[in-house]
């Protein structure tokens, strides 16, 4: 690339050492998202560190992670912001939907490290080299990960119901509401 | 269920530590925690906080809703300040389907905005002097508060979940003599502001307990992603309002307060607790401006009423009264979110207490507790 082009594009230096990295600045409004090939063995860890550690971007704030479920795979996104460059972006990072794993970004950022328990808590997803991942928001003894596509609910949880009974009985929206019988309290 | 095994080993005499409960039922907790604190004598060693009890999956709920349903349950994720919460969310949404808002509602989300920031600050305010002993404050605080709840409760009908603002706008007008109101509150609000210096700032009790306590580095507040006061009480002064203005506040003209470190070392509980003191006050003097400037005009801008928006993902934050509480939507052409993601000030702070309370001494936990503002609700969501 040439000096102008040097110049006009800010990310520049990332797709300079990352050219397999895919530049999406449609899909979410206002903010470039950097998509990482979906390839298994990808370190993603090796572009978050360049990220946090490059003087043009110098991304110290990770204000979070979020992971989407597509039903056939999970998308982690990582949010990166910084301070002094005041740029932002998105990493995405597809993962496969059985026995997800990926590297722990909490040597790089102390913040993730709760984000990514919870992560681990609601989708199931393993991070090596964590330093305590175990759940954080559900009990340690909860069964499943609530925020997957497929999940259900135990209908008790230590002999406790998880559902009212009686609110199996009310119609549902579709229904009319006046054919149904009366509720009442099972 | 693990500590449960581990406390009957260290309860006896030895060169270990000690290992102590607190919560999650407890008056200095603010809502529903627990802390396992692993002490030698009365020094903290370790202390693990253990949250979710107030877990309501409000995530989950968000893809099971549509899109405009999902603004009451918004104020449920912080409760203390649920107006910049609905203004987060109506903002992502707003994003997605690229709906321009009228400016009169973009005042009136800033006047409920501050209206509900000095709200917040005065539980911050008034309970962290109970938290360390003095009851008084807390009771001159609350004072202040429910002339704010009140002024609410005139503006959109309820005096804590507000649900005020919908996508597009807000949902209901100033009320007859609103005004006057507001400025019969400021009047005895600087009044109050005035009363607290001598009581709390120049009090040797308060200033001796929270002075030196607690303090952490500007660095070590970024890399654990510390927003909002406690960020800012550091010496750094980063604020939303000014560092990516939305709403109108680039037309306002208020400073950030940070701390400097004025009565012992920068960023401790002290300079935490001033910058919330300094905070209110710009949030007085916003509140008169606004009410100054408010433009004439519609309150709703044209939203569609059945909000479908193809594989686009929105991001968009405010500055809550514990800084930056952000809304991460994903849609897919359902008219309800396909994900929903919160990101709250509250639970980064928490994650950061196990570094800050280290090496102090028991009595001392709770009064850094309450200087990081910490919301339970808004940390587990």
């Amino acid at each position: 690339m040439s000096d102008l082009a040097r110049e006009n594009n800010e990310w520049f230096f990332l797709l300079e050492r990352f050219p397999e990295l895919i530049l999406n600045e449609k899909t979410c409004v206002d903010m470039p998202l950097f998509i990482c090939p979906e390839d298994q063995d990808y370190n993603v860890l090796e572009v978050l560190t360049f990220f946090k550690e490059h003087d043009a971007y110098h991304m110290d704030y990770l204000k979070f992670l979020s992971i989407t479920d597509w039903s056939d795979v999970l998308e982690v996104v990582y949010h990166l912001f910084s301070y002094r460059t005041q740029k932002r972006c998105l990493v995405s990072k597809r993962i496969s939907r059985e026995g997800p794993r990926l590297h722990s970004c909490s040597h790089i950022w102390p913040a993730a490290n709760w984000h990514e328990r919870e992560m681990f808590d609601l989708f199931g997803v393993v991070f090596d080299g964590h330093p305590d991942l175990k759940r954080i928001l559900l009990p340690d003894d909860w069964q499943g990960h609530p925020l997957r596509k497929d999940y259900t609910q135990n209908q008790t949880y230590n002999g406790v119901s998880t559902s009212r009974t009686y609110l199996t009985q009310l119609p549902s929206f579709s229904e009319d509401i006046s054919t149904k019988t009366p509720l009442t309290k099972g | 269920m693990q500590y449960e095994t581990q406390m009957y080993e260290t309860q006896q005499m030895g060169d270990q530590l000690m290992e102590l409960n607190m919560g999650p039922q407890h008056p200095s907790t603010h809502g529903v925690l627990r802390f396992v604190i692993h002490t030698d004598g009365e020094l903290i060693k370790r202390v693990e906080p253990d949250v979710g009890y107030l877990h309501r999956s409000i995530e989950k709920i968000g893809e099971q809703v549509t899109f405009q349903g999902f603004l009451p349950y918004t104020d449920r994720v912080d409760y203390v300040s649920a107006m910049t919460a609905n203004h987060a969310y109506a903002r992502a949404v707003e994003k997605l389907i690229d709906c321009s808002v009228p400016k009169r509602a973009q005042y009136l989300r800033m006047l409920a905005d501050e209206l509900c920031r000095i709200a917040s600050h005065l539980i911050a305010i008034g309970t962290y002097p109970m938290d360390i002993g003095a009851v008084t404050p807390f009771v001159h605080a609350l004072r202040e508060r429910e002339k704010i709840n009140d002024l609410m409760e005139a503006l959109c009908g309820a005096r804590l979940t507000y649900h005020y603002m919908r996508i597009g706008g807000v949902g209901f007008d100033l009320p007859k003599a609103f005004e006057t109101q507001v400025h019969a509150f400021l009047k005895s609000f600087y009044v109050f502001l005035d009363e607290l210096r001598p009581m709390l700032q120049d009090n040797t009790i308060f200033l001796k307990r929270v002075c030196h306590l607690g303090a952490f580095s500007k660095e070590d507040a970024i890399a654990y992603g510390i927003v909002g006061p406690n960020l800012r009480a550091t010496g750094f002064d980063h604020d939303l309002r000014k560092n990516a203005p939305y709403a109108c506040y680039e037309e306002l003209d208020f400073k950030i307060p940070v701390g400097m470190g004025e009565q012992g070392t920068l960023g401790d509980c002290y300079d935490r607790f001033d910058v919330r003191v300094k905070e209110m006050r710009q949030s007085a003097y916003l509140i008169e401006q606004i009410l100054g400037q408010m433009p004439e005009g519609d309150i709703l801008g044209k939203a569609p009423k059945t909000i479908r928006v193809k594989d686009k993902w929105a991001y968009a934050s405010v500055e809550s009264a514990r800084g930056e509480l952000g809304f991460f939507v994903v849609a897919n052409g359902q008219p309800n979110a396909y994900r929903i993601k919160i990101r709250s000030g509250s639970f980064a702070a928490m994650s950061m207490l196990p570094v800050i309370a280290k090496d102090v001494f028991l009595a001392d936990l709770v009064a850094i507790i309450a200087s990081l503002d910490l919301v339970a609700p808004e940390i587990d969501r």
